[in-house]
């Protein structure tokens, strides 16, 4: 049972008979009591029994949008598939929307969160963006993918990592921002690339050894000689092609870029605190986002974050978070300093 | 000033986007073609600071355009207007090149 009761089930549970459930029932009353902000969502109620208890799990459902955009570079476009309608047969649609909802689905079984806000089932995208546009991306609103020019880019849709990415963004965002240059533009960038990689994993079952960690493993044609965009285990070394060049990421600050492209090379750099991520991971071993995942989801939303934070700064509040919630001497928080130190965020692993 | 018989050359390198990969094109122009894109060059704000989009994974633009020793460059965060505009002309009528190459350092 999740920690966290969402209103919904409060609501069902204050209705309940109060003979056959006092204690719930009264919890659920005087929890409701107290003032909220309350927007209606789906969800969905599962009852069973347990012997004698009555079991009551409940999970919130998305409320996806997938719009068109019919290959003009103009958003939202035409809707082309709302919440519970039939797949359309137009497959960025349909894999938009089944991207949409294992991300929201992974969000609430990691992290009990709702949505990107934490309170909404809205998920909104748009597809077929541009002509043989080669790119995803968030708007601050949505997410919009172009179609790839068929060349290099096969396209978007059809990989649940980038999908994850750009709802990451969302949440990121909602969590109180990441400003988009530099270092902190740097976080932002691993941060959705960890969103990215853990919805993957969730979706396909996998412990943290047998992941493969890469983002964007579906996207490239067969012309192109690589496996995919980053590689979170080993950056530096998700492509090496003739005409794209080699991924330019670094994993250790010693090789960190200045480039007055790319925002200040967040796509770049974020290398660095994406090695830190996998190496926290795999040290913790299991599922991936139920520890580290974890550490880095409670510290993205703490508050703790400058929207300008640094490596060193990121660094630190993560191993905050990890001695917080683990113990100062924990596997996970030993884990999380020796990560950073690791990848040169920070000078040593000795303890505080 | 430059001379009426230097080539125009526009070089546009786009960085960024959620794949994070460098790609560029590059245009040479002389005679009367030079003066019909000059045109396209001109319409840009070039002075200005770049126009931020919100969000994150858009595209980010670096252009120059060199005519003898007239050389403007700009960092363009958002291509909308005139910007929009010289880019896509750049794209499909100049050549992809590597940006390596720009910089002479062809083995990088």
């Amino acid at each position: 049972m999740h920690a966290i009761v969402p209103p919904y089930l409060l609501a069902r549970l204050a209705a309940a008979p109060a003979e056959r459930f006092p204690h719930a029932v009264a919890a659920a009353r005087a929890t409701l009591a107290v003032p909220r902000a309350y927007a209606p969502m789906r969800a969905h109620l599962d009852l069973s029994v347990d012997g004698d208890s009555l079991v009551v799990s409940a999970a919130p459902d998305p409320d996806r949008l997938i719009s068109d955009a019919e290959n003009r570079e103009e958003l939202p476009g035409e809707p082309a598939r709302a919440e519970g309608a039939e797949a359309t047969g137009d497959t960025a649609v349909d894999e938009a929307y089944d991207g949409l909802g294992a991300t929201f689905a992974f969000l609430w079984d990691a992290f009990e969160r709702v949505g990107l806000d934490g309170r909404s089932g809205s998920l909104a995208a748009t597809v077929h963006y541009g002509r043989a546009y080669d790119n995803a991306f968030w708007d601050g609103e949505r997410m919009v993918f172009g179609d790839g020019d068929g060349e290099v880019f096969a396209g978007f849709t059809r990989s649940l990592s980038v999908i994850a990415h750009e709802l990451g963004h969302g949440v990121i965002e909602s969590a109180g921002g990441l400003d988009y240059s530099g270092q902190s533009g740097a976080l932002n960038e691993s941060i959705a690339d960890v969103f990215g990689a853990l919805a993957d994993q969730h979706h396909r079952g996998q412990t943290a050894d047998v992941a493969t960690w890469l983002v964007g493993a579906e996207i490239f044609t067969d012309a192109v000689t690589g496996s995919a965009l980053r590689s979170l285990a080993a950056p530096g070394t998700a492509y090496d092609d003739d005409v794209l060049g080699k991924d330019p990421q670094p994993s250790h600050m010693r090789d960190f870029v200045e480039t007055s492209g790319d925002n200040g090379g967040v796509h770049i750099n974020s290398g660095i605190p994406n090695k830190a991520f996998h190496l926290v991971a795999t040290a913790l071993g299991g599922y991936a986002w139920e520890r580290a995942g974890r550490i880095w989801y409670l510290t993205l939303v703490s508050g703790a974050l400058s929207a300008a934070a640094t490596f060193a700064q990121f660094a630190a509040a993560t191993a905050d978070t990890a001695a917080s919630e683990y113990g100062e001497d924990s596997e996970e928080a030993v884990a999380v300093r020796t990560a950073w130190a690791s990848v040169g965020v920070v000078e040593d692993a000795a303890p505080r | 000033m430059p001379h009426p018989v230097d080539p125009l050359t526009i070089v546009v390198v786009r960085s960024g986007g959620f794949a994070g990969l460098r790609r560029a094109w590059r245009i040479e122009v002389a005679g009367e073609e030079a003066d019909a894109w000059l045109s396209l060059v001109d319409a840009c704000p070039w002075g200005e600071d770049p126009a931020s989009a919100p969000g994150a994974d858009r595209f980010s633009w670096e252009v120059e355009a060199v005519r003898g020793e007239d050389d403007r460059r700009a960092v363009v965060g958002e291509a909308v207007g005139p910007w929009s505009e010289l880019i896509q002309r750049v794209q499909t009528d100049g050549a992809a090149v590597r940006p390596a190459d720009l910089s002479g350092n062809a083995d990088a």
